[in-house]
């Protein structure tokens, strides 16, 4: 595995991760990341293949809810409209996502 | 604090809506220069002072919490307000629920006077990192108040608020408390439910009180923790903290990490803890060396795990349902535009790492294996803790530094993360209070000592650390 990262792997996760990058700012964050991928290289070295999982809950079972609704649409609903970037009527509006 | 204010509202010497008004000046006289507040809701704050004022006329009884002021990170949703996380991409955004923690201390009849700065996304330790400027720290202008909470702890210091709530993923709550002489805790995870809280890392997150004393934030604490169906991640444990609250020191054994302690830490730093562990000596605990093997790769697996958390955490900022749309031809530019405009640096380079560390050929290496080095640490704590009760350690390697100075070397600034980053690996709980002080420019700058224990111990670190409280000169402080 190699510990320098191109500029060609930053623009690559900058597309995963939908984050625009000018030439400048994926060297910039290119040499960043080399110096934290560097310092997590330390980690291979520990021995931790034969350590046990330790849950410091230690509960008996899984703890589950009733899968029901436990407030009334109308009273989210206005709220969450009013956050809407662009709406139409009661929908929210975006680019198109299908393109023929 | 608390419970002498609560003497007075009931003996009526002070009425709610007096003390709260007391607050809302103070911050309007101090806040253009420190920056503890983003948003102050004068309107609701006053509401709620006057309805525990009628109670308290009707005769009615009231809890400990009722009718103080109080301030919230500004990455707690509170329904109708606006929650915006420190970032530009939700400078609008208005909360349509409340948060768990926020539903629970509203029960208690808290005052809430606003919502404090904060790094953006609760990603940094200096509260620089703010789409909205920088907190300063109430001790020295020119100094950092820490972070992510870093306003939390400011208006607590600055009389603006008399506790807050904060939150904690690698030390957001205990680097400010430390840096701003005040008592900050960060409960076992589990504690206090996250729901509500706009997350960052979904296994390093806790939320937790920033108090003037120990006291305080044992009331605190029993009023925010507790079970919520939507956190799957919280117990049904009850606490009676302030009830079982008494000093202790005498038999405890308190272990100590020497290798933090070694000659390449602030020797000042070292001089304060190392009088600390002195006393607690003299007062009978045992003090006893211990080692965690492991604990070295804590700052490697935090930002490695947290970051790969980060990155999955912020996909849902995308300017589609809510938050800053930015302008574009089609779908695929708004994501990009959006998030573009709206996230700054320090978030960007979190979710280029992180999405780097989870992509394909890199995710055994990195996540997996990190997984597996803090199953190794948290077995480390789990055998020192069949030695010792406690462990005692500093907070932070040095006081508050100056704003800016840390800003061009982003390692740097993560290795200031070095001593509060364990205890968020491990999940465990961990206090810090106020431990002596160093003097720098002819200002006292705080410094703050960490008590650590065991998982669900808090009454235990709530205890001990009364008893280190009870020993520091309380005219020394602010």
């Amino acid at each position: 595995m190699s510990q320098k990262i191109t500029i060609q792997e930053v623009q690559k996760t900058a597309d995963l991760a939908r984050i625009k990058l000018t030439e400048k700012e994926a060297v910039k964050f290119a040499s960043d990341l080399d110096s934290v991928l560097d310092f997590f290289a330390d980690i291979q070295e520990a021995q931790s293949d034969a350590v046990e999982k330790f849950d410091h809950y230690q509960l008996k079972e899984n703890q589950l809810r009733k899968d029901e609704v436990s407030k009334k649409k109308e009273e989210f609903l206005e709220d969450i409209k009013k956050n809407f970037p662009d709406s139409q009527k009661n929908y929210l509006k975006v680019k198109t996502v299908n393109k023929k | 604090m608390i419970k002498e204010l609560h003497d007075k509202l009931v003996k009526k010497e002070i009425t709610s809506e007096e003390l709260t008004k007391q607050y809302l000046k103070r911050i309007k006289e101090r806040n253009s220069e420190i920056n503890s507040f983003l948003s102050v809701d004068e309107k609701n704050a006053l509401k709620k002072a006057k309805e525990v004022d009628a109670k308290i006329a009707q005769g009615k009884e009231i809890g400990l919490l009722e009718g103080i002021p109080m301030a919230v990170k500004d990455n707690f949703c509170i329904q109708g307000g606006i929650t915006t996380a420190g970032s530009k991409i939700l400078e609008k955004y208005k909360a349509p629920y409340d948060s768990f923690a926020i539903e629970k201390i509203k029960k208690e009849g808290a005052v809430i006077l606003g919502k404090t700065n904060l790094d953006e996304f609760a990603m940094g330790a200096s509260t620089e990192n703010s789409a909205f400027g920088v907190t300063k720290n109430p001790i020295d202008l020119e100094r950092v108040a820490g972070g992510s909470s870093g306003g939390s702890a400011a208006s607590v210091a600055d009389d603006q608020a008399v506790w807050s709530l904060g939150s904690d993923t690698g030390g957001s709550i205990r680097c400010p408390a430390s840096f701003c002489g005040i008592v900050g805790f960060k409960p076992t995870y589990g504690r206090v439910s996250r729901s509500g809280l706009i997350a960052m890392a979904s296994s390093y997150d806790q939320i937790g009180p920033f108090a003037k004393n120990v006291e305080d934030i044992a009331i605190i604490l029993d009023a925010i923790c507790g079970k919520d169906p939507k956190d799957n991640t919280t117990v049904a444990k009850s606490t009676d903290f302030l009830n079982n609250l008494k000093p202790e020191i005498e038999g405890k054994k308190i272990g100590i990490l020497r290798e933090f302690l070694g000659d390449d830490l602030n020797q000042e730093v070292k001089k304060i803890i190392e009088n600390k562990i002195d006393w607690a000596k003299k007062n009978g605990a045992e003090i006893i060396d211990i080692k965690i093997p492991g604990i070295k790769y804590s700052l490697a697996v935090y930002y490695l795990m947290v970051s790969s958390e980060v990155s999955s955490n912020m996909a849902r900022f995308d300017g589609i349902k809510y938050g800053e749309r930015s302008s574009a031809d089609d779908i695929l530019n708004t994501y990009l535009n959006s998030r573009e405009d709206g996230l700054g640096a320090e978030v960007k380079r979190r979710i280029l790492l992180g999405t780097y560390a989870l992509s394909a050929g890199y995710k055994d290496a990195y996540y997996k294996k990190a997984q597996e080095v803090r199953d190794l640490i948290k077995q480390g704590f789990k055998e020192a803790f069949e030695e010792v009760d406690l462990i005692l350690i500093p907070t932070m390697a040095s006081p508050a530094f100056k704003i800016g100075e840390k800003t061009e070397n982003v390692l740097e600034m993560y290795l200031t993360d070095i001593f509060t980053v364990p205890v968020n690996v491990a999940m465990l709980p961990a206090i810090s209070i106020n431990a002596g002080f160093v003097e720098e420019g002819g200002k006292k700058l705080p410094i703050g000592m960490q008590l650590i224990g065991p998982w669900w111990q808090e009454q235990s670190i709530l205890n001990t650390a009364l008893a280190f409280e009870k020993s520091i000169d309380r005219a020394k402080l602010l």
